[in-house]
C-alpha cells in the first residue's frame, strides 16, 4: 500500500547530509604556533565579519596572545576591563590568573573552541600553548522581566519565564532552594546545539519517569528546535491527538508548583515556556491563582471550569440536535419563541451553526495578530455590529449567536491554550455528529472521546487519571480545591517516590 | 513470572465490569418480565436470583483460586491438556460473542425504536461500534477503566427516578405473596439470565491487583446488581397498576415518561442517549473476551486483528440483516440457557472434576 | 501501527458518505399539535380537531385549526397532513380534549389513544380533559386578548390544579386508572360559557364511559381521598 509506505517513519540518518567544509576542519588539532591556528581560525570562520581577533603582547618577553571573539554576542565590558585591560598590565610570563573573569575553562579541540566562540565565550590562543582559554563573556540582548501574555494571575507574581535558559532556572531555583533540586542538560540540535536542562526533585521524582523523559530527549534528531512547542510535540505520547499531554507554562510559579508535587520541568534555551510533564487531564484545569483565593471559592470556580468545558464541546451540537431531531426536549414556551425566530432564517440549523462557529473563529485569529488597540475595536465591531447585522438581515437567528457567544465565553474560561485549541476541534466533530444523529450522535461523540481520553498516557503515566483509573485521593486537587492543610501528599498520579508534603496545618479551634 | 502484569486492573475496575455486564438492558427489560411471569412479588424472585448468583460467583472464585496466575484457560491446559484449553476458550469465545450481539442488537432496537425511527438500523449499529474499536483496540486496563468512568458518569440515574416517587403506590406491592411461592420460584431460572456476566471471571483473574479481596469484590458486584434490579423494579410495580404491568413494554423508559422538569419536558428521550454507556458495558467487555479467547487459542497473537474481523462481520452482517425483537427474544432465551449451563453449572462440575482429579492422582501417588 | 490516527477520520468520513440525515425534521418545517379535540359524529366516526401553531411571521392568526372526519386517529392523521403547513407532529401535544358526548356514548373509545402510546417520542404527560359542549365552538375560541388555546388550556389546569378545585389527569394516569380495578378515573370537565371554565370533574368507569359528574367541593374531597390536596391560598 503506497499511502502507508509514506507515512511510514522510514529509518533516516542526518549525519549523512552534514558534512561541510567547516566541519572537517573542526578535526585537526590545535597547534603550537599562533599563526596556524590564526589561520585555520580564519579558514573556519569565512564571511563572518561580526567576528573580532584582537592581538595582545604577553609580558615583556614578546609573545603575543590573540583574543577572539564574536561582537554582538560577548559583552564588550566584560571583555575589556577583564580580558584585556587586566593583560595588557601584566608584566612577567603568561599566568591566566591575572585575568578576573568567573567562568574559564581550558579547550585543545577545534569544535569545542568554535562552538565556544559561536556562543558567545571569547578564545585566547597563546603562543607556544597548544591550549586555548575560553572565557564566559557572554552577554547578548536580554529581555527584562515582565506579566506573561497567556497566563495571567490575579494574584501570583508578575513574573515569566525570559529567553534565557540560566536567568529561568535562577526564577525557578528561587522559590525552590533546595538542594535536591537537580538539573540535568542535553544539547539537542544538530545546527542549534540547544541547551535543553531537566529539573526535578531528586527525592520525589519518581526514577522510571524521569528516565523515559532523558531517553526521549536524547533521540532527538533535528536540525534546531526553534520553541518548546516544537520539543513537545517530539517527545509526546501521542502527538495525533488534539489534546496536550505535556503542559506548557510561562510562569515560574507554576513551575516551582508542579516541581514541588513531583513532576518534571524541561527548559528549553531561547524560548519562554517550560514542559511540565507527567500531565493528567485535570491538571490543565488548575491554575496558580486557584491556591490563592480562598477554598470555596476556588472550587466553585473549578467546577466552572468543568461545566465550561463540556458547555464549549456540547453546547453547538446540542443546540442543533434539540432543533433538528428532539424538539420534545424543550418546553414548549420556549418551542414557540425559538420557532418565531427561526421561521425566518433560510438555513438549516447545521449550516448556521457551522456558518456562526467559523466567523468566530475568524474573528478570534484576527484578534491575535492584530496589535493591541486595533484589536480591540475590531473585536467589538466584530461582536456587536457582525452579529446585530447578520441576525437583523435575517440569515441567522438570534438564538444561534446567543449559543455562539456563550460557547466563546465558556471556552475563554479555560486557563491552557493548548487545551482550548484541542476543544475548538472537537467542537465541530460533536456538531457534525449531532447535525446527523441528534442527541444519539452526540452520546456517540462523548463515548468516542472518553475512549480516546483514557487510553492516552502522558510521559507513561495515565492521562486519563483520577477518572478513569479512579483515584479518590486525587480528587482533593481537581473537581474541587479543598483547603490547603487537607492536601498532605502530593497527587497519586506523579508516582512520588517521596509523597509526604505536610505537617499538621490545621487550623486549631473548633473548626465552624 | 506473571504473563499478564502489564494488564492490571484495580478492584473497583473489577467490581464496575462485572455489574456493568450484568445490569445493562436488564435494568429496562426485568420489571416487565417480572410483571408478566411473578405478579407484584417480582422482587421476591429477583433477591433469590441474586442470592442463588452470589453462590455461583462464589464458587468461580474457589476455582479460579487455584491458577492465580493464569486464566482458566492456562489451568485446563496445565491439567487436562492444550486441547482442553483450547476447546474450553472457543466455547467461551462463541458465548461472549452471543452476549455481545445480544446487547448490541437490543441497543441499536431501542435506540431505532424510540429515538432516531428512520435511520437505518445498521448505521446505528455501525455508530456503536465506532467507539467500540476505540476502546476494545487499547486492551484490558482501557476496558477497565472505561467500565468504572461509565458507571461513574451513570450515578444521575438513580437521582432521576426520584422524580417518579410522587407517582408510586405502595398499595399496589400488597399483599406479599398473594399468589404463594410457586410463582416465584418458577420464575427465578429466567431470571437468572439478567445476573450473567461474573463468568469473566475466569479471564478477569489473573489481572485483579488484589487477588485476596476478589471475592468480596465480586460479592460487592453482585450487590450492585441485586440492588439495581430490586430498587427498579419495586419502583415500576408501585407506579403501574397490576393490570397495566401486563401489556406495559419497557416499564423503566415507561415510568420516566411521567417526570415534567421546568427546563426539559421528556427526559426520557435525554435517559435513553445518556444510558448508552451503560449499554456500551454489555458489549464493550464481551468483546474484548471474546478477541482475548480468540488471541489465546492462536497463542497470544495481536487481540486487534481478530478484533477487527470480528467488529467488521458485525458491521456487515448488520446491514444485512437484524433481528427483530420477537428473534431478538429467541437469541435471549438461547443465550440465558447457555448463560446457566456455563455460568453457574460449569464451574461447580469443573472445581468436582478437579477435586476428583487430584484426589485420583494423590492415591496413585500413594500406590 | 502508525496510522493509528487515520482510523477515526477514515471511519467518520465512510459514515459521512452513508447517512443522510434520516430523522432530521428541522422545527421550522414541523407542524405541531399542541391541541387535539376528539368528537362524535352522527356516523360514529371521530371528529378530529387540532390546533397548530403557526410560525410564519406573515400569519395574521397565531395559530391553524384544522377540523377532520376520520374512523379513528391514525387514519385521521394522514388527512390531517395533506392541510397541514409543514410535517405532522404529535411530539409536543399538550392536552387531549374528548368531548362529553364521545366519552357518553362511544363504546370503548380508549382504544382510540392507543395510538399515542405507539410512539416513543410522544409525550405521555398531555392533560386529558372533558368538553362539555360542541368541541367546535371550543376550537373556535380564540379572544384576542388571551393567549392561544393549548396555553390557555394549560394556565386553566394549572390554576385549578394548584387550588385543589379540579383534577389533573394525564394520558399515563388516565390509562393507569382505566385499567386498576381499584381506581375510578377522573377526568377534568371544562365548558364554554363566555370564557373557559374548569369546574366540575367528570368520573368514569372501567370500560370508559361517562358516569357523573362531580361539583368544585366534591372534588376537593376527591383531592383528599387521593391524598393530593394542595391549598395555595
Amino acid at each position: 500500500m503506497n499511502v502507508r509506505s509514506w507515512l511510514r517513519r522510514k529509518p533516516f540518518s542526518h549525519a549523512a547530509n552534514n558534512r561541510s567544509a567547516s566541519s572537517v576542519a573542526a578535526y585537526e588539532p590545535v597547534s603550537y604556533d599562533l599563526e596556524e591556528n590564526l589561520q585555520v581560525l580564519r579558514r573556519l570562520f569565512t564571511e563572518t565579519p561580526d567576528m573580532n581577533i584582537r592581538m595582545i603582547p604577553i609580558g615583556d618577553t614578546g609573545g603575543q596572545a590573540a583574543l577572539v571573539y564574536i561582537e554582538g554576542l560577548t559583552d564588550k565590558n566584560s571583555i575589556n576591563n577583564n580580558v584585556i585591560k587586566p593583560l595588557l598590565n601584566a608584566s612577567g610570563p603568561f599566568n591566566h590568573a591575572v585575568m578576573t573573569v568567573g567562568r574559564m575553562t581550558v579547550q585543545n579541540e577545534w569544535a569545542s573552541i568554535t562552538s565556544n566562540i559561536l556562543k558567545g565565550n571569547s578564545a585566547l590562543f597563546v603562543d607556544g600553548s597548544a591550549e586555548v582559554l575560553t572565557m564566559g563573556t557572554q552577554g547578548w540582548p536580554q529581555r527584562a522581566i515582565e506579566d506573561p501574555q497567556l497566563e495571567t494571575s490575579l494574584k501570583g507574581a508578575h513574573q515569566g519565564f525570559i529567553e534565557s535558559v540560566d536567568q529561568n532556572i535562577a526564577l525557578i531555583r528561587r522559590y525552590l532552594p533546595h538542594q535536591e533540586l537537580k538539573i540535568r542538560n542535553f544539547q539537542v540540535g544538530r545546527r542549534g546545539d540547544t541547551r535543553v536542562s531537566m529539573l526535578y526533585l531528586e527525592d520525589v521524582a519518581h526514577p522510571e519517569i524521569r528516565q523515559e523523559l532523558q531517553d526521549r530527549i536524547s533521540r532527538i534528531d533535528v536540525d534546531v528546535i526553534i520553541n518548546t512547542g516544537e520539543l513537545s510535540e517530539l517527545i509526546e505520547d501521542n502527538p495525533y491527538s488534539p489534546f496536550p499531554q505535556l503542559m506548557l507554562t510561562e510562569r515560574p510559579d507554576t513551575a516551582a508548583s508542579q516541581l514541588a508535587q513531583g513532576r518534571l520541568v524541561v527548559l528549553v534555551d531561547r524560548s519562554p515556556s517550560v514542559i511540565v510533564g507527567p500531565t493528567t487531564f485535570t491538571s490543565f484545569f488548575q491554575s496558580v491563582d486557584d491556591y490563592s483565593t480562598r477554598w470555596s471559592i476556588a472550587t466553585f470556580i473549578r467546577l466552572l471550569r468543568f461545566f465550561a468545558f463540556f458547555v464549549a464541546i456540547c453546547l453547538p451540537a446540542f443546540y442543533i440536535a434539540v432543533i433538528s431531531y428532539n424538539f420534545e426536549l424543550i418546553p414548549v414556551k420556549l418551542l414557540l419563541t425559538i420557532g418565531e425566530n427561526r421561521g425566518s432564517v433560510p438555513f438549516s440549523p447545521f449550516i448556521e451553526a457551522i456558518f456562526m462557529e467559523l466567523t468566530l473563529e475568524m474573528m478570534r485569529e484576527a484578534g491575535v495578530r492584530l496589535p493591541a488597540p486595533v484589536g480591540q475595536t475590531v473585536g467589538i465591531v466584530g461582536g456587536i455590529v457582525i452579529g446585530q447585522a447578520i441576525v437583523q438581515a435575517g440569515l441567522i437567528s438570534n438564538i444561534m449567536v446567543i449559543v455562539v457567544a456563550f460557547t466563546a465565553i465558556a471556552s475563554f474560561i479555560l486557563p491552557n491554550y493548548d487545551l482550548v485549541a484541542g476543544v475548538r476541534l472537537i467542537r465541530f466533530l460533536m456538531m457534525i455528529a449531532a447535525s446527523f444523529f441528534g442527541i444519539f450522535g452526540i452520546v456517540i461523540g462523548l463515548m468516542t472521546l472518553t475512549g480516546h481520553l483514557i487510553a492516552l498516557e502522558s510521559l507513561g503515566t495515565p492521562f486519563g487519571s483520577p477518572f478513569a483509573p479512579m483515584r479518590f485521593a486525587d480528587w482533593k486537587d481537581t473537581l474541587i480545591r479543598a483547603p490547603l492543610w487537607k492536601m498532605t501528599k502530593r497527587p497519586l498520579s506523579v508516582h512520588a517516590t517521596q509523597s509526604v508534603r505536610q505537617g499538621d496545618n490545621k487550623p486549631e479551634g473548633d473548626g465552624s | 513470572m506473571k504473563p499478564y502484569a502489564l494488564n492490571d486492573i484495580t478492584l473497583m475496575q473489577y467490581i464496575m465490569l462485572i455489574n456493568g455486564m450484568s445490569v445493562s438492558f436488564g435494568f429496562i427489560e426485568i420489571p416487565g418480565m417480572m410483571a408478566t411471569k411473578v405478579g407484584t412479588d417480582g422482587w421476591i424472585t429477583i433477591l433469590i436470583s441474586g442470592l442463588i448468583t452470589m453462590a455461583a460467583s462464589f464458587i468461580t472464585i474457589q476455582l479460579m483460586k487455584k491458577s492465580p496466575h493464569g486464566t482458566l484457560f492456562d489451568l485446563l491446559k496445565q491439567k487436562f491438556g492444550t486441547w482442553a484449553g483450547r476447546a474450553a476458550a472457543i466455547l467461551f469465545a462463541l458465548y461472549f460473542l452471543l452476549y455481545a450481539y445480544d446487547g448490541l442488537i437490543y441497543t441499536v432496537r431501542l435506540i431505532k425504536g424510540r429515538m432516531l425511527m428512520e435511520t437505518p438500523a445498521f448505521l446505528i449499529m455501525l455508530m456503536l461500534l465506532l467507539p467500540t474499536y476505540t476502546i476494545v483496540r487499547n486492551g484490558l486496563r482501557i476496558v477497565g477503566r472505561y467500565a468504572e468512568f461509565a458507571v461513574f458518569i451513570s450515578l444521575w440515574i438513580p437521582l432521576v427516578y426520584m422524580y417518579t416517587v410522587k407517582h408510586l403506590h405502595v398499595l399496589y406491592l400488597l399483599p406479599i405473596l398473594k399468589g404463594g411461592w410457586q410463582p416465584v420460584l418458577s420464575a427465578v431460572p429466567g431470571t437468572l439470565f439478567y445476573y450473567l456476566g461474573f463468568v469473566s471471571s475466569i479471564i478477569l483473574y489473573p489481572f485483579i491487583k488484589h487477588q485476596k479481596k476478589a471475592p468480596i469484590a465480586l460479592l460487592i458486584a453482585n450487590s450492585l446488581s441485586i440492588l439495581s434490579y430490586l430498587s427498579i423494579t419495586l419502583i415500576c410495580t408501585m407506579f403501574l397498576s397490576p393490570d397495566e404491568a401486563t401489556i406495559i413494554h419497557q416499564p423503566a423508559i415507561y415510568v420516566l415518561k411521567s417526570i415534567e422538569l421546568s427546563f426539559i419536558e421528556q427526559v426520557e428521550g435525554l435517559f435513553i442517549a445518556f444510558y448508552a454507556f451503560i449499554f456500551s458495558l454489555s458489549w464493550i467487555p464481551p468483546l474484548y473476551f471474546t478477541v482475548f479467547c480468540l488471541s489465546w487459542v492462536m497463542g497470544r497473537a495481536d487481540h486487534r486483528i481478530p478484533l477487527r474481523l470480528i467488529l467488521f462481520m458485525i458491521g456487515t452482517s448488520s446491514i444485512f440483516y437484524i433481528p427483530t425483537y420477537d428473534e431478538l427474544e429467541k437469541i435471549s432465551i438461547w443465550l440465558g440457557e447457555s448463560g446457566i449451563a456455563i455460568e453457574y453449572a460449569a464451574p461447580s462440575c469443573l472445581i468436582a472434576l478437579l477435586w476428583i482429579y487430584g484426589r485420583v492422582k494423590t492415591e496413585r501417588n500413594q500406590l | 501501527m502508525k496510522l493509528r490516527f487515520l482510523n477515526l477520520p477514515i471511519a467518520i468520513a465512510l459514515l459521512l458518505t452513508l447517512s443522510g440525515c434520516y430523522d432530521r425534521l428541522d422545527m421550522e418545517e414541523a407542524a405541531f399539535t399542541l391541541v387535539l379535540g376528539f368528537d362524535l359524529d352522527e356516523n360514529g366516526d371521530l371528529i378530529i380537531y387540532s390546533s397548530i401553531p403557526a410560525f410564519n411571521k406573515n400569519a395574521k392568526k397565531k395559530t391553524q385549526e384544522t377540523i377532520i372526519h376520520a374512523p379513528s386517529p391514525r387514519a385521521g392523521r394522514n388527512k390531517a397532513a395533506i392541510r397541514a403547513i409543514g410535517v405532522f407532529q404529535p411530539r409536543k401535544l399538550q392536552v387531549i380534549v374528548l368531548s362529553k358526548h364521545l366519552v357518553e356514548n362511544k363504546q370503548e373509545w380508549f382504544r382510540y389513544l392507543d395510538v399515542f402510546f405507539r410512539d416513543g417520542r410522544n409525550p405521555l404527560t398531555s392533560r386529558v380533559m372533558v368538553f362539555d359542549g360542541q368541541l367546535r365552538d371550543l376550537f373556535k375560541y380564540q379572544p384576542k386578548d388571551k393567549p392561544i388555546l393549548p396555553l390557555q388550556l394549560i394556565s386553566l389546569q394549572e390554576s385549578v390544579n394548584s387550588s385543589s378545585l379540579g383534577v389533573e389527569t394525564t394520558l399515563q394516569e388516565l390509562q393507569r386508572t382505566i385499567l386498576d380495578k381499584g381506581q375510578t378515573p377522573a377526568l377534568p370537565q371544562i365548558n364554554l360559557d363566555s370564557e373557559l371554565q374548569l369546574s366540575r370533574t367528570a368520573l368514569l368507569n372501567h370500560e370508559g364511559r361517562y358516569t357523573a359528574s362531580l361539583t368544585m367541593n366534591e372534588t376537593m374531597l376527591l383531592r383528599m381521598l387521593q391524598k393530593k390536596l394542595r391549598l395555595t391560598n
